[in-house]
């Protein structure tokens, strides 16, 4: 194990666990070989379950599946931070894998979605907080369902107004999109204007 | 020197006009779409407005009794008021927005060709400048996709989006 400046400020003990954890201890320490034991198999876990060359579908998806995991570890860690010694060292020691290994678990779950043939299966994603989403094919209905829960609800007071829309063309991006009624090529309904974070920002015409 | 520098300026002009040429060329519809707004609720459906009518004989009768069937099997509401209807072409390399209301609209990726049939797309439904939930998913022949969203009134906002 190389020095650092970290491990000059520790207990000698725990200097001399961390060596026997990677090996360097020439001495036996039966009472320690139970933490050995689970940290070769986290070890393991981990070499078993890495799909280096994989990408995941979506970034974004990806990141918020590592950190849905994560999550429920956060309170408990913080609970026990005022202890010290061992316990404290080797959750140290053992933080990194953890998250390794929460990582390596989603990017199992997130591969089992790509199918045989190289495609990707479906998935929905909502960034929303306290807000889920479900995607499904619903045989009965012979239709893939996306259904998300925990949305605000619109004011009932809110007129939704809504039209009958012709098709437009492309449009470079960043320029606006002007939309027509689909009965009336003259009549100009909506025009949108997508924002720097890809979002659309329209405006009412008619 | 001379005879080096013309043969680089007859390359480079040459370049420029092939890239003109593909920047000329019209972009290729990959699908057409329809992107459906309906109020589902368990209450009478309130008065369809002049859009909402419009948009009702934009679609043949047979298709619209065959999508509120469906509906009521995938949601528990009885009553699928359609609200808006918006067609649109997806154009390979350019993402297409598919807007029946400003309230709700649908930014969709188009992705080519999909293994099985259908086409691959990444779908953002957008609740003003907000975006609900973001979506890899394949649109196939014959099967709308249904996305829940917010509720309104005594019901809900339903997005369908299906092949033309």
């Amino acid at each position: 194990m190389k020095t650092n400046p970290e491990s000059e400020n520790l207990d000698p003990k725990d200097v001399e666990l961390m060596r026997f954890m990677d090996g360097l201890d020439p001495h036996d320490h039966p009472e320690w070989l139970e933490e050995k034991a689970a940290a070769q198999q986290l070890g393991q876990l981990l070499r078993s379950h890495l799909p280096s060359h994989a990408e995941p579908p979506s970034a974004e998806f990806f990141t918020s599946q590592i950190m849905a995991q994560i999550a429920p570890t956060g309170p408990a860690r913080a609970g026990v931070s005022a202890r010290s010694g061992f316990m404290d060292i080797f959750r140290r020691w053992c933080a990194p894998l953890a998250t390794a290994a929460a990582v390596l678990v989603v990017g199992g779950m997130v591969m089992k979605r790509q199918s045989p043939g190289g495609g990707r299966e479906a998935f929905a994603y909502t960034p929303i907080a306290n807000v889920k989403a479900t995607l499904d094919f619903n045989k009965d209905a012979g239709a893939t369902v996306i259904n998300l829960t925990g949305l605000t609800a619109i004011p009932d007071a809110r007129e939704i107004k809504a039209f009958n829309v012709a098709s437009t063309g492309a449009v470079a991006p960043g320029a606006t999109q002007r939309f027509y009624a689909a009965n009336d090529p003259d009549i100009l309904l909506f025009v949108l204007h997508a924002t720097d974070d890809g979002g659309p920002q329209i405006r009412e015409v008619h | 020197m001379r005879s080096r520098l013309a043969i680089l300026l007859l390359t480079l002009a040459l370049t420029m006009a092939v890239r003109a040429d593909d920047d000329d060329d019209p972009p290729t519809v990959e699908a057409q779409v329809d992107g459906l707004l309906f109020f589902a609720t368990n209450d009478t459906v309130p008065t369809a407005t002049e859009g909402a009518k419009e948009a009702e004989k934009s679609v043949p009768a047979a298709t619209m009794a065959s999508l509120r069937t469906r509906l009521a099997k995938a949601f528990p509401q009885k009553n699928y008021q359609l609200l808006g209807l918006h067609t649109q072409n997806l154009l390979k390399d350019y993402e297409s927005w598919v807007v029946p209301s400003k309230e709700l609209c649908l930014k969709i990726d188009s992705r080519g060709a999909a293994a099985n049939g259908g086409i691959n797309l990444h779908l953002q439904l957008w609740q003003e400048k907000k975006v609900l939930v973001k979506s890899d998913t394949i649109l196939k022949p014959g099967q709308p996709i249904f996305i829940g969203g917010p509720d309104w009134r005594k019901g809900r906002l339903i997005f369908v989006v299906m092949l033309k």
